[in-house]
């Protein structure tokens, strides 16, 4: 695939993440924390930036580690998962380490089925 | 003024592929699980320019990879080939550096032959059935070689559901059911994490 076009690909695949990952967070967060903290805006700011780290980092970087398809796929989400669980716990206390987690499989399993499903229907 | 025309074209024609580099060849397709390795051999250990259809029936070609290529994904042959052409080396221009390729007795290069260079590309999940694979000049539109293989259902791990990439594609087959199936484990997972932390 020439650069370009997997530069495209890679844009249009980090869009339409941001589109289903940042209301996802900030519709969890509302739902779980309690009181007024973290606030909604600071969610939507944390899921953003937690997509523009490993987002690229699975689409560039991790192929370049694991060459098996499913094993790529597989410990490239787990490490997605985990890291964007951090970055959840670190920068929206007092969300514990367990609903972060819990946010971040729910969320990149929700963005997963809807590329696929994009992918499936709209190619 | 014709016939004449028609021999200069001819000559210029004959004397512009005589000296050209050879075009790229395909060289050698293999099949792994649901998998397609296609080596493709060239004068250069760049390529550009070039992709791969597949044709299938009286189905429209398919693109299935574009061979823009940077010499990471090189690797040269044992020994200097030639272009394949099978020109006979010309008798009164002996070339030391002639191989006969093919093993016919004579050695097929005009000029020199050099070092070529292979391109490994795997397809991944490629639907079972007879595959026409045509190695096409990007820029012109036609293809300079051509290869039929017969793709066996082996029944491997890749569920494939006709999606074709090129490894370079990164995520590999993406209409995988492979890709639903962890989507939802991860959401189950995640959701086991969260409710019962809202009771507590």
């Amino acid at each position: 695939m020439p650069p370009t076009v997997l530069l495209v690909a890679w844009a249009w695949a980090f869009v339409r993440t941001l589109l289903v990952e940042v209301p996802l967070v900030v519709l969890l967060v509302r739902a779980l924390r309690s009181g007024t903290q973290p606030t909604l805006s600071r969610a939507g700011l944390v899921a953003l930036l937690g997509s523009a780290v490993t987002h690229p980092l699975l689409w560039f970087v991790w192929p370049l580690v694991v060459q098996d398809y499913h094993r790529y796929l597989l410990s490239g989400e787990l490490l997605v998962v985990a890291l964007e669980a951090l970055l959840l716990w670190a920068l929206l206390r007092p969300l514990s380490l367990r609903r972060c987690l819990g946010v971040s499989l729910v969320v990149n399993g929700a963005s997963m089925a809807i590329g696929w499903g994009w992918n499936t229907l709209v190619g | 003024m014709t016939i004449i025309a028609g021999v200069v074209i001819a000559t210029l024609f004959g004397t512009a592929r005589a000296d050209s580099p050879p075009d790229p060849r395909l060289h050698a397709i293999a099949q792994d699980g649901q998998d397609v390795a296609i080596t493709v051999w060239h004068y250069h250990h760049t390529m550009s320019g070039y992709r791969i259809d597949a044709l299938r029936g009286d189905a429209e070609p398919t693109q299935v990879a574009m061979l823009d290529l940077d010499s990471s994904y090189a690797s040269p042959s044992d020994q200097p080939r030639c272009s394949g052409y099978d020109y006979e080396c010309y008798e009164d221009e002996p070339d030391p550096a002639c191989f006969d390729c093919d093993d016919d007795g004579f050695a097929e290069c005009i000029s020199s032959c050099d070092t070529t260079w292979f391109f490994d590309l795997t397809l991944r999940c490629v639907e079972p059935g007879l595959v026409e694979y045509q190695l096409v000049d990007d820029d012109w539109g036609f293809d300079v070689d051509s290869m039929t293989f017969e793709v066996a259902d082996t029944a491997d791990a890749c569920l494939s559901e006709g999606s074709v990439q090129d490894e370079d594609a990164g995520r590999g087959c993406s209409t995988t059911p492979f890709v639903p199936r962890l989507a939802i484990l991860l959401s189950l997972a995640g959701l086991a994490l969260l409710v019962p932390s809202r009771r507590a």
